[in-house]
């Protein structure tokens, strides 16, 4: 899919150049640096995965701590969730590539790692121990379900990226 | 509203306005599954599109969509009805704010069902 009208599905972005516009318009807002603060200090304190991972948690923690931040109502961003998910992408071996992190509606947190159309995995939290998860591995092999948040990563996922990733 | 417009047919293509960034990954020019995830009201607001033209369907979102919001409309995704109810959802009309808009309907509870649904929507 592309910017445009294709067949049965488009993305189409409203002009090109207000994408780079809007993700520099999103640096401008006003942050709620307590909330970073203690957001970092706590993830920080369970964890030491990488910099770049913690960044891009805070930075979408701050953007999005309100409600309706997509316009249709959508939940706040749950700090808790914000917690598991760092601590997920923590226990995640160093040879599987860092998952996109993508907010979801009812302030959940998903880690995807998307690979190219019809391959796809996504595990979900909400700060509430559990691990949501679904997948797709071409066009005759999907799963779903879901696993208590431990402090290993479940077999599952890993199964599930290793066939995602062809190791 | 004419029975014509509340019936939605398989044939038609209905499309989510997306007013956050969070919902597509523009570096791969792909929407992302959150787009296509059901709100606190467990529906998805979509507008049908069939047979009018961009300018109306920007002006649309636009009018009815982004500025009731005071949201910045940054992209759609369109999708065929037929698509969404080969997933067992249902697409049914409610023509307010707009006589073109519609819910999609029948999400299961279970939030991994609806992960799989909505990265199925958003894979197309």
């Amino acid at each position: 899919m592309g910017i445009g009208h294709i067949d049965h599905f488009a993305l189409c972005l409203t002009r090109k150049h207000e994408h780079t516009q809007s993700t520099l318009n999103f640096e401008d807002r006003i942050t709620p640096k307590t909330f970073s603060i203690e957001i970092s200090d706590r993830i920080e304190g369970l964890c030491d995965f990488s910099q770049e991972a913690i960044n891009e948690l805070r930075e979408i923690y701050n953007e999005v701590s309100k409600e309706d931040w997509d316009g249709y109502d959508s939940e706040a961003i749950n700090a808790d969730a914000v917690i598991e998910a760092s601590k997920l992408i923590r226990m995640l071996p160093s040879s599987l590539p860092l998952p996109e992190i993508t907010i979801e509606p009812d302030g959940g947190i998903g880690l995807e790692w998307y690979k190219t159309k019809g391959f796809v995995f996504v595990a979900s939290v909400l700060g509430e121990n559990i691990i949501s998860y679904a997948g797709l591995f071409g066009p005759s092999s999907e799963i779903h379900g879901k696993e208590n948040f431990t402090d290993t990563i479940p077999t599952i996922f890993l199964s599930a990226l290793n066939k995602l990733f062809d190791r | 509203m004419s029975h014509a417009l509340k019936h939605i047919d398989q044939t038609e293509i209905v499309s989510r306005y997306i007013m956050d960034k969070n919902c597509y990954a523009a570096t791969k020019n792909r929407v992302k599954y959150s787009a296509f995830m059901p709100s606190k009201n467990g529906e998805v607001s979509v507008y049908r599109i069939s047979g009018i033209s961009e300018h109306e369907i920007w002006d649309i979102g636009k009018k009815y969509v982004a500025e009731k919001r005071n949201k910045k409309l940054r992209a759609r995704a369109d999708l065929p009805v037929r698509k969404i109810s080969n997933e067992r959802l249902g697409v049914i009309s409610e023509p307010n704010p707009h006589p073109l808009h519609a819910n999609i309907i029948n999400w299961p509870e279970d939030k991994s069902k609806r992960l799989l649904i909505a990265i199925k929507l958003a894979d197309d």
